[in-house]
């Protein structure tokens, strides 16, 4: 686990953007300066810390996962939400949010019953959630490497009596490759993900049209229930519950992850 | 005309008073009702009673007498005339200051004038005087036929100054006035009256008197507020005692003894004990014959009640000097002496051990702190047991209190417990002193290794304590820049495109080889250069040789190099053929006549005879050099 971290570490400075400049030191300055403000228990500090980091444009799964927790540890329940499920898309099989979010889930006002998932998609996204990124994106690098080296091998004929087993090799990588490349470009692309948010305000109605005036309230929201957005009207969002009830609520009220 | 018809019921209300210990239970005391009414009534001569009007209602407040002893009893008397019944129990002023409440009762009573029915109620509450002074009893409040009615004010003097006979109100009918304080009183006794903190004063309260008393029962116990008590011993039967005051004798008895510890500094008051005694007298009133007679077998005596109660006393506390104070001091002040002791000074290892220590002396042992024992990290310790034997010597408490632990050595070798230390404050020499033990030596034998069954730790799932938050993740962030696809990083490209150009690489490589392998022209071709740049380096290590050689080497590597890359047979290599097939690839005559004025120099170098005049050999072979490099250029382009 360790070599795959390191493997990880050393691929992401590989992957730096070609356009933008890598994040500064002092981007991990004000990242670790956040840190230090939260064990010392200036959680208001912590999050005007990490707040900045974002503020730059950069994103990581942890200055997500410690701005959710500094925000629960000063009572914003909604904005730790918010920050637990944009650190679950940016690494959705990691243990200490996913366990952080249920907890925080546990003190929510709303009780929404899911409704049961067919298996298949339950698996898919088991699936999604299971690898790492950075282990994945090392992994499908890893694969499609070993794709080449035996291609090349292969090509020319060296060693002399391994062609055999080269070409298994091969192809192994090529399934591998597929596979994990398919993994990685779906997670990277958000393919097949729906736009989901977070209710920020204490209350809100869900009205049955998205107009203040025409709408009738079908049922209320509290603060850190997450919502799937189907479709966008103006300053109106129609979200889909957990449970299957639908009706719209203004953007403003919405935090999208 | 009018008669009188007294119709007297009294419905006694008896309150457990708090007379507590052995001693109440011992002299339970027959409880009397406060005044007997006797009845006189022939009940056939009684109309039936016309109903009382309300606006008749009349409430009265009287005392039995203006004019008490301290300790002595008062009845509060609150009338209600005109009405059977009152709503509600009357309401009392606050009289706690100045009175003890003892117990009520009720009466009523019918009278009968001119065929008119007056009915009066009288609420009756008895007390004992227990501080001097005069005292005004407030309005009492009645409620009676739907209204409230309040009694006008009435003052009370407590006093011990006898009281002239004439300023006693209703004083025929109450035989305790005939008691004097000189025939009952209560004395309290103080060991001593300045004290330190948390040293034992011992208080005993005693009852004197002349007359006969029957029995008596605390009617008021000191609330020692301040003070720790330990009650002394108290025989179920007190000790009478026949003593001479002021020239009369007495009867005394100690009704209680306590030891009592200041828990603080300052100035204390012991409040005073109440008692209410029955006596007996013989009737000095109605002396008649008839009477004489009975009194001899002392029926016609009478049995009354008598309350008195003794005087408070102030004690001053000082506090302990502050200098001196040894660290292991806990408080304690009287003399104390530690030792301690174990069962056995050898014991195998998890097995259970007993050390005792016993503390013995003087003072307030019950209150006694354990001591700080330093046992040493070997031992499992097990909380002590205590016990104490306590008993009142002189004007101290004495005893002694032990502490029994049991310890459980875990690891064998010797060990040793540390001295136990107590300290104390000699109220007598006022100083600070520190009594110390005997350290104690135990050997633990066998070995350390698995304590077997019931000594070792028996294995319990964590139970969490709350449920929080995970903590942050603190490594490197891997920050990134928000919204940035995979495919617009560095690496991504790298690493796509590196085995395509491996691939592609191999591709060419292998072709190489191939051809290398079919085509024996382009493999000529390909290895003329090596071929002719070896045997160059060949004749380059014959240039200091034979001459012959050396030229015939130069001239080989040149033919070798034409013939490879036209593809043709070295040997038969004709200048003519040569020619033609070198212009037909392009090479410039001036390059061919180079080529061939090189090679007749060689040839004519090979045969000149020895020590004739030479080209220099370097620069024959940098022309075949350069020669060379041209031809390959011309051959190629």
């Amino acid at each position: 686990m360790r070599h795959l971290a390191v493997a990880a570490a050393a691929l992401s400075l590989l992957f730096r953007p070609i356009g933008l400049p890598a994040h500064d030191a002092t981007q991990e300055t004000l990242f670790a300066e956040g840190n230090r403000l939260y064990r010392e228990g200036d959680f208001a500090g912590a999050i005007a810390s990490y707040g900045s980091v974002a503020e730059g444009g950069f994103e990581s799964a942890s200055l997500y996962y410690n701005l959710g927790n500094a925000h629960f540890r000063v009572g914003e329940i909604a904005r730790a939400v918010l920050n637990y499920e944009r650190a679950l898309r940016l690494d959705p099989g990691n243990d200490d949010i996913r366990a952080n979010l249920a907890l925080v889930n546990q003190r929510l006002q709303d009780r929404i019953e899911p409704l049961p998932r067919f298996w298949l998609v339950a698996a898919f996204d088991w699936w999604m959630g299971l690898i790492p990124q950075g282990v994945l994106k090392a992994a499908v690098a890893g694969c499609y490497l070993i794709l080449g080296g035996a291609a090349v091998l292969i090509v020319l004929r060296r060693p002399m009596g391994w062609r055999w087993a080269l070409t298994r090799v091969a192809f192994a990588a090529t399934v591998a490759t597929v596979l994990l490349g398919a993994t990685l470009l779906v997670r990277e692309t958000g393919l097949g993900q729906r736009a989901e948010a977070v209710v920020m305000a204490p209350e809100a109605r869900v009205l049955n049209a998205p107009s203040e005036d025409a709408g009738l309230t079908l049922f209320t929201l509290h603060e850190g229930t997450k919502v799937r957005i189907d479709r966008r009207a103006g300053e109106w969002a129609e979200v889909v519950l957990a449970d299957g009830k639908v009706g719209w609520l203004p953007l403003e009220v919405l935090g999208v992850i | 005309m009018s008669f009188a018809m007294l119709l007297g019921t009294t419905l006694p209300r008896m309150f457990p008073l708090d007379a507590c210990g052995a001693l109440s239970r011992a002299l339970r005391l027959a409880r009397r009702p406060i005044r007997r009414v006797p009845l006189l009534l022939a009940l056939t001569f009684l109309p039936a009673p016309a109903p009382a009007h309300a606006q008749d209602i009349q409430v009265r407040a009287f005392l039995s007498a203006d004019r008490v002893g301290w300790g002595g009893q008062f009845v509060l008397n609150v009338e209600v005339s005109g009405a059977q019944q009152a709503d509600a129990e009357p309401v009392l002023p606050e009289m706690e200051e100045f009175g003890q409440f003892l117990g009520s009762g009720t009466s009523t009573s019918v009278q009968i004038t001119n065929g008119r029915t007056s009915m009066a109620l009288t609420y009756q509450y008895r007390f004992q005087a227990i501080k001097d002074g005069v005292f005004e009893i407030g309005p009492v409040k009645v409620t009676a036929g739907g209204r409230t009615y309040e009694t006008e004010p009435v003052s009370l003097v407590v006093s011990d100054t006898p009281a002239p006979w004439g300023g006693i109100v209703d004083s025929e009918d109450d035989p305790a006035d005939e008691v004097s304080l000189d025939d009952l009183f209560i004395e309290t006794a103080v060991s001593r009256t300045r004290v330190f903190e948390n040293e034992a004063v011992v208080v005993e309260y005693r009852i004197f008197t002349r007359l006969t008393v029957e029995s008596y029962s605390i009617s008021m116990l000191p609330q020692a507020t301040g003070f720790w008590t330990e009650q002394l011993e108290q025989s179920d039967a007190p000790q009478v005692e026949r003593v001479v005051r002021d020239g009369s004798e007495y009867l005394t008895a100690a009704v209680r003894r306590v030891a009592l510890f200041p828990t603080g500094s300052g100035e204390r008051t012991l409040e005073p004990l109440g008692i209410e005694a029955q006596v007996r007298v013989r009737d000095r009133r109605r002396r008649g014959s008839f009477e004489d007679l009975f009194g001899a077998f002392g029926l016609a005596d009478r049995r009354f009640p008598v309350t008195v109660a003794s005087r408070p006393v102030t004690i001053e506390v000082l506090p302990l000097p502050a200098e001196g104070r040894p660290g292991s001091f806990t408080g304690h002040v009287g003399e104390l002496d530690v030792s301690t002791s174990v069962d056995r000074d050898q014991v195998a290892a998890n097995e259970a051990l007993t050390f005792r220590v016993d503390l013995t002396g003087t003072g307030n042992l019950r209150a006694l702190a354990a001591p700080e024992i330093d046992f040493p990290g070997e031992f499992e310790v097990f909380p002590p047991e205590t016990s104490e034997s306590i008993a009142p010597g002189g004007g101290s408490i004495r005893g002694s209190r032990g502490y029994e632990y049991v310890l459980i050595p875990r690891a064998p070798g010797s060990v040793t417990i540390p001295a136990v230390e107590v300290s104390y404050f000699d109220p007598r020499s006022r100083t600070y002193g520190t009594a110390r033990a005997q350290p104690v030596a135990i050997t633990v034998t066998g070995d350390a290794a698995a304590p077997g069954g019931e000594g070792g730790t028996v294995p319990s799932a964590v139970e969490p304590i709350r449920e929080e938050i995970r903590f942050i993740h603190i490594g490197p962030p891997e920050l990134r820049p928000a919204g940035v696809p995979l495919h617009s990083t560095a690496g991504f490209w790298i690493v796509l495109l590196l085995p395509v150009a491996a691939v592609a690489a191999a591709a060419a490589v292998r072709r190489h080889r191939d051809r290398i392998e079919g085509d024996v022209a382009y493999a000529r071709v390909r290895r003329a250069g090596r071929m002719a740049r070896k045997r160059l380096a060949r004749a380059k290590g014959l240039a200091a040789g034979e001459p012959r050689d050396f030229y015939a080497e130069v001239a080989g590597a040149l033919q070798g190099f034409l013939a490879d890359k036209l593809n043709i047979a070295e040997a038969g290599l004709l200048r003519e053929e040569v020619e033609r097939l070198a212009r037909r690839k392009g090479v410039s005559d001036e390059t061919l006549k180079r080529l061939f004025a090189c090679l007749d120099d060689c040839d004519l170098q090979r045969f000149a005879p020895a020590g004739a005049e030479r080209e220099p050999p370097e620069r024959v072979l940098d022309r075949a050099a350069a020669l060379m490099g041209d031809l390959a250029k011309e051959l190629s382009a």
